[in-house]
């Protein structure tokens, strides 16, 4: 448990302790008029208390489920109310029960029914009392919650942007590793002896590779059509240094060319597919690229041949990368996951549809 | 200038065939063969016996490092790679040189004129009775944040202290 988890309960019993105690100490101040055993009105009180922090209990895990409370708008506090009065009522019914069955049953004092103080104008004056108990319980809940939810909404977004400008920098740092800058270039001025068309077309893909990583990357999202723009570039280059070892094949779905995603992330996919798999291969291997558009969801998928290499600490940033990214931008409803599968490895990314 | 025996170790074929252009302006070097990866490369190696080997460090499979790992006799080894992280590694192999692709010919010709002077020395060397260190040569001594290059025929005696070793030079000690 932790310590939020065990302030919250000493708090519940401290609260519901003292306002009840006050209760039974009124009613023993008053010279006890229903003639009760001592021991009986500690059980009525006592059970008082446990259904007091059971319902208010239940009440927040309601309200846990239903509200976004760093977000609350009017019609949630409409909802808040009506669940407070349900509480309430079905907190009443409860008690009401038990003290039915107890003194009719077990105690055999069916008088204290008739006595004045259990009129139904007092009864409905126990229920609007418990009504603002637990309003003024459900205020300092709401507001306390909303305080903590904003503090982790904002520690959220302050996270996303130090990442952003993390990845921004690794974009020349790490993403668009100089080892693939500096090849490339190493390779078109071999490419210039040869055919200098093709050095010239080289030249411009590694221009928007380097142009896509240092404008685009600064968004935290993008149509995918452009990525597969930026990927058709990087593919380009890699095939002047492998040359016949890489083979690249995409299968793109019509309907997900204009889905936003996070720039870059199709990229390292590619990147760590080519760079951990491929290029380690003497007969190289292919690497193919899906994209799928099902059950509201978009399917990122790409195979090369090759295996897992788990030591491998490099592909482990990287995939960390990709992963903490997709966790800050849609929480738990994106997925990123690596399996090796009959001497192929394929990654799979999952995002949701806005 | 005598010949010189190289082989390139490189999985790029582009990159082979800029470092070739490079070369073509040292006729004394003779290309003798060339490896796009480590295993065919350790063939060639022992086939061939060059004197010269520039090898790239990043290969499917096994790296430039493993190479020379796997060599009884290791040829005078500059290493060609597009980026610095494995500079100071490259070292821990005695690597001869380590140029950075794109390479500049100017730089490249540099690394060339060394490997001849290293090459001549070691012929003078090798005339000289194979003696490895003889009176008119100077050794490198280090004193603290001071360095000091000292003939052999100035040293007056060596003396061990503790950990270091005191060298009375024939007008004073360090």
């Amino acid at each position: 448990m932790n310590v939020k988890k065990i302030v919250y309960w000493l708090l519940q019993i401290l609260i519901w302790s003292l306002l009840t105690g006050t209760m039974a100490f009124a009613y023993w101040v008053n010279g006890n008029e229903l003639e009760l055993e001592y021991w009986q009105i500690t059980l009525d009180f006592f059970i008082i208390i446990l259904l007091s922090i059971f319902y208010t209990h239940q009440l927040k895990r309601t309200l846990n489920k239903l509200i976004q409370f760093d977000d609350l708008k009017i019609m949630d506090c409409f909802q808040i109310l009506a669940f407070l009065v349900i509480a309430v009522v079905l907190f009443y019914a409860t008690y009401m029960l038990y003290i039915k069955f107890t003194y009719t049953l077990i105690y055999d004092r069916v008088d204290v029914f008739d006595h004045p103080s259990q009129s139904l104008s007092n009864n409905i004056i126990f229920i609007i009392n418990y009504c603002v108990y637990f309003f003024v319980w459900t205020g300092f809940y709401v507001a306390i919650k909303g305080l903590v939810e904003l503090n982790k909404s904002r520690e959220t977004r302050l996270e996303l942007e130090s990442n952003l400008k993390e990845s921004q920098l690794n974009t020349l740092k790490g993403q668009i590793n100089p080892h693939f800058m500096f090849n490339s270039l190493n390779n078109i001025r071999g490419l210039m002896l040869e055919d200098v068309t093709a050095a010239r077309n080289m030249l411009t893909s590694l221009s928007e590779t380097l142009r896509y990583s240092l404008t685009k990357s600064e968004s935290n999202s993008i149509a995918l059509e452009d990525e597969l723009d930026m990927v058709k570039n990087y593919i380009e280059l890699s095939k002047i240094q492998l040359e016949s070892r890489l083979q690249f094949e995409s299968f793109i779905d019509e309907n997900s060319l204009s889905t936003q995603i996070p720039p870059m992330i199709i990229q390292m996919l590619i990147e760590n597919a080519i760079k951990h798999g491929i290029s380690n291969l003497i007969e190289g291997g292919k690497v193919s690229l899906s994209t799928e558009i099902k059950k509201n969801k978009l399917r990122i998928e790409v195979v090369n041949t090759g295996i897992l290499k788990q030591s491998e600490n490099s592909t482990q940033m990287g995939l960390k990368n990709i992963k903490r990214r997709l966790d800050l931008l849609y929480g738990e409803s994106a997925t990123f996951s690596l399996n090796e599968l009959e001497n192929q490895v394929v990654a799979t990314i999952l995002i949701p549809l806005k | 200038m005598r010949t010189l025996k190289a082989v390139i170790v490189e999985d790029s074929r582009l990159a082979r065939n800029e470092l070739k252009e490079l070369i073509k302006a040292h006729q004394e070097i003779e290309i003798v063969g060339e490896a796009e990866n480590v295993d065919k490369g350790f063939k060639l190696i022992n086939e061939k016996k060059p004197d010269l080997l520039f090898l790239d460090i990043n290969m499917p499979e096994k790296d430039g490092f493993e190479l020379l790992e796997m060599l009884d006799e290791v040829p005078i080894t500059i290493f060609t790679t597009a980026f610095d992280e494995y500079a100071i590694k490259s070292f821990e192999y005695n690597a001869f040189d380590y140029l950075l692709k794109p390479i500049d010919q100017k730089r490249f010709t540099n690394s060339i004129k060394k490997v001849h002077q290293n090459l001549n020395t070691k012929v003078l060397s090798k005339s000289k009775n194979d003696s490895a260190l003889s009176l008119d040569k100077q050794i490198f001594i280090k004193d603290g944040e001071r360095c000091w290059l000292v003939k052999i025929q100035d040293i007056f005696m060596f003396e061990i202290v503790g950990n270091y070793t005191r060298v009375f030079l024939k007008n004073t000690s360090h």
